[in-house]
């Protein structure tokens, strides 16, 4: 573990994506307790006011201040990416272990349902969803969280496979140890770095998910406020204020990079050679 | 080869057959009933019984999920109920507006994304490759639409440069038509480019470690040649391997980059048909475009096989 | 290979720099001076209807394109909301009220050569008032007994008992006369008998109207072309009229950036009413909205002022569900003054000292979302805290009209007359009054115009004091266009964009 710090210390990119993560992760904790101003707050007589000493990033349509309202909205973020990766995690990895384990016709289905899933288009199928049971955050989590089950149970898959070819898993399986055993005690914690590397990887992509399921309206509901639907209603008032349209994207790709390169960090410090699924 | 291909067209057909059964359940369970929507807030219960029986909304379940496919395998996909057109016309009017944006994305990203990658893998760990790789990093984490407003705000408002949206359309304004296609096609390559440089980078560095570019090197082949010649022909395998995922992204994409320049495309078509509840268009349009990216995907496999012609098992 | 590769690849890249090139070059567009002379006219809407047939769809949209424009109905409601004669060129009606004698103008042609006669009058009455009749507006129509061709320019109207509204209703785009032989495919291909007739539509895009040869007075029509082109979003919407792509936004929905359009010297920006009375929506039937005191402490906590400057100040505040501009309208905003302290405690007296929890379900329009944000806020501030839904239209007439499973939700009522919905049975208010209903009858009844205006504002007052909904204000009709297009509707008392009378100043 010291071994992985000190390594840690000298990768630059590790270090500047873990720092915008720790940054966006800070932001969301402070604006639980404090904002410069109230988020929800309407006053119509201040709207669209341009930044100054007051409302540091100006205020919105409404009369809020921006800054707090992407403070806020940070949470928002976090929430969504956080909850809907754990479901795809907690699904896929369960998929896929079992796949590895099981093989034959189970693993067959579990293929054909990954592909299932990866040939829809996933925007669409995320306005279905949200459509079906209405767009509130707790749809979009499940919406992100869906696609996110055969991205995990994909490269579970995968990596347990080559775990199961390994001398000391065979000799397990020798030892009349039983499969969900040898998942959970041998190959499970073999491949935990690879799947810290893709949860890491899917928290990004799952953000981005968010902001644009957002954006459409589909997301986290006002007067909650998320940055994808900022950007929405920024693009309202391109020409009166157009730094509304700035900083709620500037918020997403800034923690959208941190995480990925944290990620990438983290891939090239724990095992330089895995492979990772991007889908974006 | 063969065998392979048909296996995998016969994976694809599979997971068609299983996509037309959750579209056509989702929208099942979707609520907001299309006749209500037809007669508004007037509508009285006997009139809307009377639009159920004529929309044939009140047969049995497994009777329009027959009905449906039938009519799809023979090209028939029906009127839409909110318009009383062909769907084919209301699909065929979007998908050219969708189809040369995705084109132009895809060849967009293509030709800025392959240079680059090469570039970057023959300047390794110089202050070029670096940047180019931050460029990747940092063209993947900004979210498409939020580029395609940056791109609005300051080449459309402030330079005018392009129109801000909107879509004059082929027939009366070809030019104009392609004009208002450029942003959108921009805005939807920069993460495909980001994505697509740093898989011709490492594809590159692969194929410069193979032994056959070390002996033309050692033979004195220009580095140029080298790159050109040798490693780039090789290393395209993953690089068309990428740009098929990518062109099934592209079509997702499409939906949001739509909504953010005004574009009536397919997304849009989807989008407001899931708004009115036109049920017939919307389980149309989702199952072709399902049906596009599965042939996308099979169409890599054979790219793959010619390129490669050793056999492959499932990538 | 390698020669090809290299050369595949400049190839792209020449073909990219071409494109960055196009980027630079102004586009070829389509100018409105170019469109006057040719009298030509881009009218911009927001939503688009889905078939162009008032029978089969109770979209606004439908009747703003085809009423006036295409279709014709016997009587015609004019721009400032007056009953005038439209095919019928006079009438009579009996004196109690139920019978009305129509006399048809001679001459008239629908848009395929044939005459429209009596008989397609009472086709299409019967059509919309038969027992099984699927008209959207079916409702109005059903005090219709019987409709009878007397010559074939006569028509006699038998009603089953006065019906004080019936001249208007019979003038709307709802009651469009159709032609016997052509209505059936009227939602796609429309026939009438007015001055522009159907050329084509590109679903999604664009419907394109063009002058009809059959019109019976050809030389009063100015206009060539007509293209209704459907834009959505308000930033669109602004982006079409700077790059000059639409001469003119009848109904324009953002008024947020009116200060744009404003700012352009080339547009008109005209505030006119509307007959949308936008109401914080209330479950009459469901606790604690239920309790009056609880109604009218909602009712004091509202700020219409807020509310107004949201829509950038065009709209009306309202005191009860009746339109400003109307001859019987009373100003009741002073029922319920803005009064937190009065409502906290009309709530603490009711039982619900700490507020309670309930849900806001939104339609997707702009108002709705405008007012919604601020109606949180404000009945947040005394301890209502209201969740909102977004909710498509399909489900907002499913789950909220249809099934009343809301307790609040916020949508403009743009139906001419609809004070009548506080008299039905099973609406989704849920409201219940005697008095209101027995009042209403006797409003329906009255043929005395004097009478009829008391017994209206008995009605608003009734509404305003049970405080039934929150009212919020009258929308108002924005109207945008070229300043040298002349003749536009400024009110939209009726869903019409009537383009009959207008012209290019040249």
């Amino acid at each position: 573990m010291s071994a992985f710090w000190s390594r840690a210390q000298r990768h630059v990119g590790f270090l500047i994506g873990a720092t915008l993560v720790l940054l966006v992760a800070l932001m969301a904790l402070v604006s639980l307790f404090w904002t410069p101003h109230p988020y929800d707050d309407l006053r119509m007589a201040l709207k669209l006011k341009p930044p100054d000493g007051t409302w540091l990033l100006g205020t919105d349509h409404r009369g809020r201040d921006v800054l707090s309202r992407i403070m806020v909205g940070a949470q928002t973020s976090i929430t969504v990416g956080l909850i809907a990766v754990s479901i795809g995690m907690a699904l896929g990895v369960g998929l896929g272990a079992w796949a590895a384990a099981r093989r034959g016709w189970l693993d067959e289905v579990v293929s054909r349902l990954n592909d299932l899933v990866f040939a829809f288009p996933a925007v669409l199928m995320a306005i279905l969803i949200t459509s079906v049971f209405g767009a509130s955050a707790t749809n979009a989590i499940l919406a992100i969280g869906i696609f996110n089950i055969p991205v995990f149970a994909r490269v579970t898959r995968g990596a347990a496979l080559m775990m199961w070819g390994r001398d000391f898993v065979r000799a397990a399986s020798a030892l009349g140890l039983g499969p969900l055993t040898i998942t959970v005690r041998h190959v499970l914690p073999n491949i935990a770095s690879v799947l810290l590397v893709q949860a890491t990887i899917q928290f990004a992509t799952a953000i981005l998910a968010e902001a644009g399921l957002s954006y459409l309206g589909l997301g986290a509901q006002p007067p909650v406020p998320s940055w994808g639907r900022m950007l929405y209603d920024a693009q309202t008032y391109l020409y009166d204020a157009p730094g509304l349209a700035i900083y709620p994207g500037l918020a997403i790709a800034l923690t959208v990079l941190g995480l990925n390169m944290m990620g990438d960090g983290l891939r090239d410090l724990l095992d330089p050679r895995l492979r990772l699924m991007r889908v974006g | 080869m063969l065998d392979f291909l048909l296996r995998r067209l016969a994976a694809a057909l599979l997971t068609l057959a299983l996509a037309s059964i959750v579209v056509f359940l989702v929208l099942e369970v979707l609520p907001g009933d299309p006749a209500l929507v037809m007669l508004g807030t007037e509508a009285r219960p006997d009139t809307l019984a009377a639009l159920h029986a004529k929309l044939g909304l009140d047969r049995p379940l497994l009777e329009r999920y027959v009905s449906w496919v039938g009519g799809l395998l023979s090209f028939d996909l029906g009127n839409s109920y909110a318009y009383g057109t062909p769907v084919s016309k209301l699909i065929l009017d979007r998908v050219v507006v969708t189809l040369p944006l995705g084109a132009l994305a895809l060849s967009f990203s293509a030709c800025v994304a392959i240079p680059l990658g090469v570039f970057a893998a023959s300047r390794r760990g110089r202050m070029s490759d670096w940047l180019v790789m931050g460029f990747g990093q940092v063209g993947i984490s900004i979210p498409n639409f939020w580029f395609g407003i940056l791109l609005a705000l300051f080449l459309a408002v402030t330079l005018k440069l392009f129109p801000a949206g909107g879509f004059p359309g082929w027939g009366t304004d070809p030019l104009g038509s392609l004009h208002a296609l450029i942003l959108p096609a921009l805005s939807l390559s920069l993460p495909e480019i980001a994505i697509l440089s740093r898989v011709t980078r490492s594809s590159m560095l692969d194929t410069l470690r193979e032994d056959y570019v070390r002996t033309a090197r050692a033979k004195g082949v220009a580095e140029r040649d080298v790159l050109m010649r040798h490693a780039l022909r090789n290393a395209l395998i993953p690089i068309v391997t990428i740009a098929g995922l990518i062109a099934g992204f592209l079509l997702a994409g499409a939906i949001i980059v739509e909504t953010v320049f005004y574009l009536p495309g397919v997304g849009k078509l989807v989008f407001d048909s899931i708004s009115n509840r036109d049920l017939i268009v919307i389980k149309n349009v989702v199952i072709l475009l399902t049906a596009l990216v599965l042939l996308v995907n099979l169409l890599v496999d054979m790219v793959y096989v010619i390129l490669d012609p050793r056999p492959k098992v499932s990538v | 290979m390698s020669d090809f590769t290299r050369r595949q690849l400049g190839g792209l890249l020449g073909g990219a720099s071409a494109l960055a090139l196009l980027g630079v070059a102004p586009g070829a567009r389509a100018q409105a001076p170019g469109r006057a002379k040719d009298g030509v006219v881009v009218i911009g809407m927001s939503l688009e209807p889905p078939v162009l047939d008032p029978n089969l769809n109770a979209a606004a949209a439908v009747r703003e394109i085809t009423y006036q424009n295409i279709y014709e109905s016997l009587t015609r409601i004019d721009r400032k909301g007056s009953i005038i004669p439209g095919l019928a060129e006079s009438w009579t009606v009996s004196e109690d009220g139920t019978q009305f004698v129509f006399k048809l103008r001679a001459g008239v042609k629908y848009h395929d050569g044939e005459p429209c006669e009596a008989a397609d009058v009472k086709f299409t009455l019967d059509r919309l008032s038969a027992p099984d009749a699927t008209a959207p507006g079916k409702s109005l129509y059903t005090t219709i007994k019987e409709v009878e061709v007397v010559d074939p320019t006569t028509v006699r109207v038998t009603l089953k008992g006065p019906d004080a509204f019936f001249l208007y209703n019979v003038g709307i785009g709802d009651a469009a006369i159709m032609g016997r032989k052509s209505a059936a495919t009227n939602g796609t291909k429309p026939i009438g008998t007015g001055p522009f007739m159907f050329k084509e539509r590109k679903e999604g895009d664009s419907v394109v109207l063009v002058k009809a040869p059959t019109y019976r007075d050809p030389g009063a029509i100015k206009l060539n072309t007509l293209i209704f082109k459907f834009i959505k979003d308000s930033a669109a919407q602004l982006n079409a009229l700077k790059a000059g792509d639409v001469d003119t936004f009848p109904g324009f929905q953002s008024p947020e950036q009116v200060n744009q359009i404003k700012a352009d010297p080339r547009f008109a920006v005209v505030v006119g009413s509307t007959e949308g009375e936008t109401i914080l929506a209330t479950n009459n039937a469901k606790k604690p909205m239920s309790e009056l005191k609880v109604r009218q402490a909602i009712a004091h906590a509202i700020n219409r002022d807020d509310l107004i400057a949201a829509e950038n100040g065009f709209a009306l505040p309202i005191g009860s569900h009746f339109p400003p501009h109307n001859p019987a309208y009373v100003d009741l905003t002073k029922t319920y003054p803005f009064d937190i302290a009065k409502a906290k405690k009309l709530l603490a007296e009711a039982g619900y000292p700490n507020g309670f929890e309930a849900s806001l379900k939104l339609p997707p329009v702009g108002y709705a979302q405008r007012s919604g944000e601020i109606i949180v806020s404000q009945l947040g501030k005394i301890g209502i805290k209201l969740a909102i839904t977004q909710l498509q239209w399909p489900q907002w007439l499913q789950e909220v009209f249809k099934d009343r499973n809301y307790d609040f939700t916020i949508v403009a009522h743009t139906e001419a007359n609809d004070l009548d919905r506080y008299a039905r049975d099973g609406y989704y208010w849920g409201y219940d009054s005697k008095a209101f209903k027995d009042n209403w009858a006797a409003v329906v009844k009255e043929v005395d115009p004097a009478k009829r205006t008391e017994l209206l504002k008995k009605a608003q007052k009734i509404i305003a004091d049970d405080a039934v909904n929150g009212f919020l204000y009258q929308l108002g009709k924005v109207g945008v266009w070229n300043k040298n297009l002349i003749g536009m509707w400024e009110d939209s008392p009726t869903p019409s964009i009537d383009m009959t009378g207008v012209h290019w100043k040249l």
